[in-house]
């Protein structure tokens, strides 16, 4: 059959991707604001919405690096176990 | 019709691949396919959309009485076999 | 704090559990409608049963116990006209066509299928479309504000099932939660029930049963049935309920389209001044209102955030599950008719003012006839979609 291959690094670029997109909107959210896009948004609503958008910008490149490191060094010791029965998942067992 | 494990190891008559594509194409093109088939040969369908496996081809298979089997190639990637009984 | 941090993080953490929900749930339009039609199997619409069931009785009670008062709960009222039915129309057809809805787009775009990150490319162009050649050009809001008087928006209250029908009454939003969400909830059972027996008689045990929740599902080896998804639809609307009630914006709905046109402008805005081009016009229907250039709802809306944290909450799901994987159609055609479903699928959604999570599931939650009018077309756009693909293909 054919050889297994693992898209994963391909996720995590995507959700490392999210979080920069996310730290980009609340850039532009300033620049909207003056535009007068948004509407008229206080000083204070404006601070938290661009801090709450940052935030999880950073959660999700942090999410991107755990998975990273999840993928790529704490997978290391594990072979996958393909399950025919149910054939949903992959599961990993000890070498 | 539950699940064959016999059929794994059957030669297929024809194949249908459908990989990236998502529902309603996997079930349709079976069907069509299933259709225009003669009795006793055996279909091989390539597909990776989970809920397809998961879902929509048991319970379309079931409607139809034919017996098929699932096996899991790579991860996200299925084969299902199935045998065109009637 | 500052409440406007407290709710937009809030709703991202509801983001993230919707974007598992939708992932591990398998929670899509398509697929359910396809399965009943060419399958009869019935699993999926149970979840989303229990999805609009268990969540309407909850606002309905929390409304009727005065939790919230209705008077925050109805300025998120969906206006509902024939707009919905229409919109719900062209949709319908898009979302067939793709093979995803709004929803199901989110989890199959996270799990690596390309043809619907070409879905929502054609998303994002069919709203621009919609707003600069179709809203202008057909005068839109001209004929939603002024046709059809008895499904037109109404100001105010009037388009709240629970004051039309029992006027003020205290009870009002419980009774019609009751037979909504009742209806839903019975529905979702019944069939759970009658497939649990089909099941059972062809495997010859008696009491067959599948469990709602099960650690296999938790620990991301087995996906979740759809009945745990939706109840984790229910949860989400409620976070983001008393999130939204509770610090800034007192009126909570969820939507998935918007904030795609939000993206529109996100992306857009460094290199074009739209509020230049679109803003005046708009402006001079709707003075009172702040508006991005594709609603009537401001651009920095929670469910902006919301939808990104979806995305990243069905990506990290179908990681940890190992369901990701690129996947590519080998028939590139796919490719167009994804483009072409997108740009039917914005349309739509535009013209009636939401999707099937902002107009449907949110119409219903809203108690508006919204819901109910987007419902049957939605199903007849999917059906002709199907058929149309089975001649086609």
């Amino acid at each position: 059959m054919a050889k297994k291959k693992n898209h994963n690094w391909c996720g995590i670029l995507f959700i490392a991707a999210y979080g920069v997109f996310t730290i980009y909107v609340s850039r532009i959210l300033g620049y909207l604001n003056k535009g007068k896009v948004i509407g008229k948004l206080s000083g204070t609503a404006l601070g938290g919405i661009k801090e709450s958008f940052v935030l999880f910008g950073i959660i999700f490149i942090l999410a991107a690096v755990i998975l990273f490191f999840r993928e790529y060094i704490y997978k290391k010791g594990f072979e996958e176990a393909v399950d025919t029965e149910k054939g949903v998942a992959p599961h990993y067992f000890k070498k | 019709m539950a699940e064959e494990k016999d059929l794994e190891n059957v030669k297929p008559d024809e194949t249908l691949d459908v990989m990236g594509e998502t529902c309603p194409i996997p079930e349709t093109m079976a069907h069509k396919k299933l259709k225009k088939m003669s009795v006793g040969k055996v279909l091989e369908v390539y597909t990776d959309h989970s809920a397809a496996v998961e879902n929509s081809f048991p319970s379309m298979l079931k409607k139809m009485n034919y017996p098929y089997c699932v096996k899991q190639t790579a991860p996200g990637e299925y084969t299902i076999k199935i045998r065109k009984t009637s | 704090m500052n409440p406007y941090f407290l709710e937009y993080s809030l709703v991202g953490i509801a983001g993230l559990l919707f974007g598992a929900a939708l992932e591990r749930g398998r929670m899509c339009f398509v697929l359910a409608t396809n399965n009943i039609i060419t399958a009869g199997d019935t699993k999926i619409l149970e979840g989303i049963l229990w999805a609009f069931g268990i969540s309407v009785l909850i606002f309905g009670a929390v409304e009727s116990l005065g939790i919230i008062p209705v008077q925050a709960a109805v300025q998120g009222v969906f206006p509902s006209g024939w707009y919905d039915l229409v919109g719900a129309l062209f949709f319908g057809f898009g979302i067939g066509l793709c093979g995803a809805c709004m929803s199901g787009l989110i989890f199959r775009a996270s799990s690596g299928f390309t043809q619907n990150w070409m879905q929502l490319f054609g998303i994002l162009i069919g709203t621009i479309f919609f707003a600069f050649i179709i809203f202008p050009m057909t005068n839109f809001l001209y004929w939603i504000l002024h046709t059809i008087p008895w499904l037109g928006i109404k100001p105010g209250l009037s388009d709240y099932i629970p004051h039309e029908w029992f006027g003020k009454a205290v009870w009002g939003p419980f009774v019609v939660a009751l037979i909504f969400g009742g209806f839903f909830m019975l529905f979702g059972l019944y069939l759970t029930k009658r497939r649990f027996k089909k099941i059972g008689e062809e495997r010859g045990e008696k009491n067959y049963k599948e469990p709602v929740i099960t650690w296999n599902m938790l620990k991301f080896k087995e996906p979740y049935s759809p009945r745990l998804g939706g109840l984790l639809f229910a949860v989400i609307a409620i976070i983001v309920l008393f999130a939204s009630y509770y610090t800034v914006h007192k009126v909570a709905y969820l939507g998935v389209t918007t904030p795609y046109g939000s993206f529109d402008t996100y992306l857009l805005s460094p290199f074009i001044n739209l509020y230049n081009v679109v803003g005046p016009y708009k402006a001079s229907f709707l003075p009172k209102l702040s508006s991005n250039w594709f609603q009537i709802v401001p651009v920095a809306i929670p469910m902006t955030l919301m939808v990104l944290c979806t995305f990243a909450g069905a990506t990290i799901t179908a990681i940890l599950g190992g369901e990701f994987k690129w996947r590519v159609p080998r028939r590139k055609m796919m490719f167009l008719q994804n483009f072409i479903g997108g740009v039917f699928t914005g349309v739509g959604a535009r013209i009636a003012l939401g999707c099937n999570i902002g107009t449907l599931w949110s119409g219903f939650l809203m108690f508006s006839w919204a819901g109910v009018l987007f419902l049957p077309t939605l199903v007849l756009g999917m059906y002709l979609a199907l058929k149309f693909q089975e001649l086609v293909w």
